[in-house]
């Protein structure tokens, strides 16, 4: 056996291979049972099966595989329909098969491994069709279609003499001129000795990337066999990690080279460099693969499931080709098959059902995958019963996830998300697939755990759409670098909401007996100061930063002492031994060749107290927030000197920020370029007369209101918040450009009028026709 | 008769060792990051060619007060032993690599008591001065007892 080991194991592989494959072909067999290349294709598969565990003496196999066979050739040849029963008889024995090279895998023999029961139905499967009438099997089996293999794989141009002139190929793709192509070669004739490709270019002749193609169309393709290599991923994890140090011994060499001054050595390094991240990049590459891998199982999943359900499910793929990286696939298979198995289960209703409720018999079930930004998209979408809204809060409230009040004041999709809580489950029966109140949450946790997101949205009666974004890459996160005691920190940019710079004075941190907060749009927000989890000296309360982070479902505020910058980082394991800790998702090394801890924001969370109870709490925060949103408008509050003035949020188009130095002035009026426009500037302070000292700074800031094409800046000092206004206490206007003060947060604050204020920056701002502020810069 | 190679290394005026072939090298390094609210034992973590890898304090698993991680401190680097990944102890001092015969061990002696009674497997007669053998694992288990 020793001499066989690597026989076996390359046997082991192929095989695996090859059953992944008679899978799904007997699956979509089934969809088209008189296709004779799926037929010839699954026959050919295990024929080879057979061939092979006869000459390594694996009996049994060699008995199931044999006895598939026959079935098989039966349907092939006519003899026998292709029918849902045999499908599954087919199945089975592609199972028995798995299970005898499970065993060989681990026990180098085939153990004890029963398969006589597979054969004995295989047989039963034979006989029963036994000797079909003539007539019948004519009509089943359809005209002798001549085998096209050939066609579908097309034997590459074997001579490489027949390669096809260069210039010939560009004049007929019409990248070049017959005549610039002539000329180029009386050049050559003349002596010059640069390519023809090269003389184009260099002339302008014609453009690089048609020469590219027209080169790559020369090369003879290499057959499938040839271009593809197997190699082990532990090979590949190996060179990553050392394209990994190669990068850093790059960033020091490359440091180092800069203080010599040398330029030679500095393009050198340069070139380095260059080469090294896109020997990286390549690397990472060879870790992509297409998410196909791991959707492959997924039809015999849905067909298997479906069919003990008794429901009609179609399968549908789009994307297939959509590559992640290999380590992230297999962190997202078992959660997407989870998905795949509730949506067949849970989401599909049955035929029955279907039809009543005017949709066709059969379910779609449609796997989507997609880049999108940074991420990659992955969608499991249903067009069943969708989420009962009602049904989940009531089984919220009955296990105790959330309270009764709450339910009632919460948004649908709140309330769908609850679905990701642990220990809830809608299904009024446990099925063997799923519905015992496991599942969901370790899907959320499975895909958060690789710094994934998952979310659904539902239409009652029309389906349900789960989707988990995942990041591209494991080994590679976007992230704010952040300071706190003298250490630096690590945080994944994916939690990060938003900054806050707390000055002490318009911005602060408050405490809720002992509890520190901050009110973030008028909500409280509870805060958890990184120090003082991390066990470090507590620093002070002002001129520190709030990271607004959102885990687990929960939003919290990150008191650190200041936020550097967002840079990628390659995210390296940390040492099992500070897994209890609990803080860290890993380490990383900074820019300086330093170790930098990445923090674990969810375990930060749960660490840090942030009780079920103070979730809750802010859950009802938003509700009444949201609730008062109904009557009150929400206000951009801004400062004018020692003034509050509010301006309503749904006039304002942007916040912006301009140097100084931008703003410049037209006849009397301010006004600064703005996107290929002038931008007019009022002063809030001129217009409402509150004549203050200019305050200090690089920068104005202004508040943009756009309406068609035209634009105008509303200069304020400060934005201070958005608030909802409450309308508690109301007077109107008496000064030009208010409409009115309002108490807004406990203090006085008045109501611009937002339509005296545009027409002090542009009189002619409603007027159609007249346009001498905003010609296109 | 079997004889070892051991790398010897001081802390605290003890010469201590361990097998030359747990060792993977020996470096001094200067930047260390803490790890708060890890074990007291746990140095900091340091970049070893783009590998994270931890530092124990050997001066804390023997009962000592921590090293100050100021300047350039001795690493020895152990190869991964069970969990797989190289570890690192914090010691004062580099000494040579001794051959030492197996006649030269005995037993820790029975005076020996508190933390580096755990960590020690034996005694080798030097010249002149005596070396204790540090079992490794108990070594850089930053989980002990160390009080």
């Amino acid at each position: 056996m020793e001499d066989l080991g690597e026989i076996v194991g390359e046997f082991l592989m192929e095989s695996h291979e090859n059953l992944d494959q008679i899978d799904r072909d007997l699956v979509a067999l089934e969809q088209e049972p008189n296709s004779r290349d799926l037929i010839s294709r699954i026959f050919r598969a295990i024929h080879t099966i057979k061939g092979t565990s006869g000459f390594l003496a694996f009996s049994r196999l060699e008995t199931l595989a044999h006895a598939g066979e026959s079935l098989l050739s039966r349907l092939r040849d006519g003899v026998q329909p292709v029918t849902p029963a045999t499908i599954t008889t087919l199945l089975a024995t592609i199972d028995g098969v798995r299970s005898l090279l499970a065993a060989i895998e681990q026990n180098g023999n085939e153990g004890d491994v029963q398969v006589d029961g597979i054969i004995s139905t295989v047989h039963a499967q034979m006989n029963a069709s036994g000797n079909p009438p003539p007539a019948l099997s004519s009509k089943t089996a359809p005209p002798p279609v001549p085998l096209n293999e050939a066609a579908a794989r097309p034997v590459p141009d074997p001579v490489e003499g027949q390669r096809r002139p260069l210039g010939e190929m560009l004049v007929e793709s019409g990248a070049a001129q017959p005549s610039d192509v002539s000329s180029a070669l009386q050049q050559q004739l003349e002596g010059d000795e640069r390519k023809l490709g090269t003389i184009l270019l260099e002339e302008g002749k014609t453009v690089p990337a048609a020469v590219t193609d027209a080169l790559q169309a020369q090369t003879p393709k290499r057959s499938v066999a040839d271009s593809a290599i197997r190699v082990d991923v532990d090979v590949l994890d190996g060179l990553l990690n050392m394209v990994g140090e190669l990068v850093l011994a790059r960033n020091q060499l490359v440091r180092g080279v800069m203080e010599t001054g040398d330029s030679a050595l500095v393009r050198s390094a340069q070139r380095l460099g260059m080469i090294t991240s896109e020997l990286q990049e390549g690397i990472m590459k060879t870790r992509m693969q297409p998410i196909e891998h791991i959707w492959s199982k997924l039809p015999r999943v849905v067909r298997d499931l479906s069919t003990s359900l008794g429901k009609q499910v179609q399968l549908v793929m789009e994307g297939k080709e959509t590559e992640l990286d290999r380590s992230l696939l297999e962190a997202v298979k078992d959660p997407l098959t989870h998905l795949v198995r509730n949506a067949v289960d849970h989401g599909v209703e049955d035929p029955e059902t279907r039809v009543a409720a005017g949709k066709p018999r059969e379910g779609t079930l449609t796997l989507r995958a997609y880049h999108e930004g940074g991420h990659v998209a992955v969608e499991v979408a249903d067009d069943g019963a969708g989420l009962n809204v009602a049904r989940i809060a009531q089984k919220a409230v009955e296990n105790g996830i959330i309270r009764a009040d709450q339910a009632a004041t919460m948004d649908r999709r709140d309330i769908m998300a609850l679905v990701f809580q642990p220990g809830f489950s809608t299904a009024t029966k446990v099925t063997n697939v799923s519905g015992r109140g496991v599942g969901m949450d370790v899907v959320k946790t499975n895909i958060e755990r690789i710094g994934g997101a998952v979310s659904v949205d539902s239409t009652l009666g029309e389906g349900t759409v789960w989707r988990l974004n995942i990041p591209l890459t494991l080994a590679i996160i976007q992230a704010l670098t952040v300071d706190c005691g003298d250490q630096r920190y690590v945080v994944p940019q994916v939690a990060v909401l938003e900054l806050v710079f707390i000055d002490g004075q318009s911005t602060k941190i408050e405490y809720a007996s002992g509890a520190p907060v901050y009110r973030l749009r008028g909500k409280l927000l509870p805060l958890v100061r990184l120090d003082r989890t991390l066990g470090l000296d507590v620093g002070g309360d002002q001129g520190v930063y709030i990271m607004v982070l959102q885990a687990d479902g929960r939003r919290f505020g990150l008191v650190v002492d200041r936020v550097l910058n967002t840079e990628e980082v390659v995210v390296k394991a940390l040492n099992s031994r500070f897994k209890d800790i609990g803080l860290y998702a890993g380490a990383t090394i900074l820019g300086d060749g330093k170790v930098g801890l990445i923090l674990d924001v969810s375990s930060l969370a749960r660490r840090s107290h942030l009780a079920v109870d103070s979730e809750r709490e802010s859950i009802t925060g938003a509700n009444r927030a949201a609730g008062s949103g109904g009557t009150g408008e929400r206000l951009l509050v801004t400062a004018v000197g020692d003034r509050r003035v509010a301006i309503p949020l749904d006039t304002v188009t942007r916040l912006e920020e301009f140097p100084r130095e931008r703003i410049e002035h037209a006849g009397s009026r301010e006004v600064v370029q703005y996107r290929g426009q002038i931008l007019p500037l009022v002063r809030l302070s001129h217009l409402l007369g509150a004549y203050t000292e200019e305050p200090e700074g690089e920068t104005v800031s202004v508040v943009v209101y756009s309406e068609g094409e035209r634009s105008v800046a509303l200069v304020v000092d400060r934005i201070v918040d958005i608030a909802e206004n409450s309308t508690t206490a109301r007077r109107d206007a008496e000064e030009d450009g208010l409409v009115g003060t309002a108490v807004i947060q406990q203090r006085v604050t008045e109501l611009l009028d937002v339509r005296r204020a545009i027409l002090a920056a542009d009189p002619n701002f409603y007027n159609e026709a007249d346009d001498s502020m905003l010609v296109e810069a | 008769m079997a004889s070892r190679q051991f790398a010897t290394f001081e802390v605290a005026g003890q010469l201590f060792g361990v097998e030359v072939d747990t060792v993977q090298e020996v470096l001094s390094y200067n930047e260390y990051t803490p790890v708060p609210l890890a074990p007291p034992a746990v140095g900091g973590l340091f970049n070893l060619r783009g590998q994270v890898i931890a530092a124990v304090d050997l001066r804390v698993q023997l009962g000592l007060a921590r090293q100050a991680l100021e300047g350039p401190v001795m690493n020895v680097i152990l190869r991964g032993s069970a969990e797989g990944e190289p570890v690192s102890l914090l010691v004062d001092r580099i000494g040579e690599v001794v051959d030492l015969e197996d006649e030269a061990f005995e037993p820790p002696p029975d005076t020996l008591s508190g933390p580096t009674r755990e960590l020690v497997v034996g005694t080798f007669k030097l010249d002149g001065r005596l070396m204790l053998a540090l079992d490794v694992n108990q070594a850089v288990d930053t989980y002990r007892a160390t009080t």
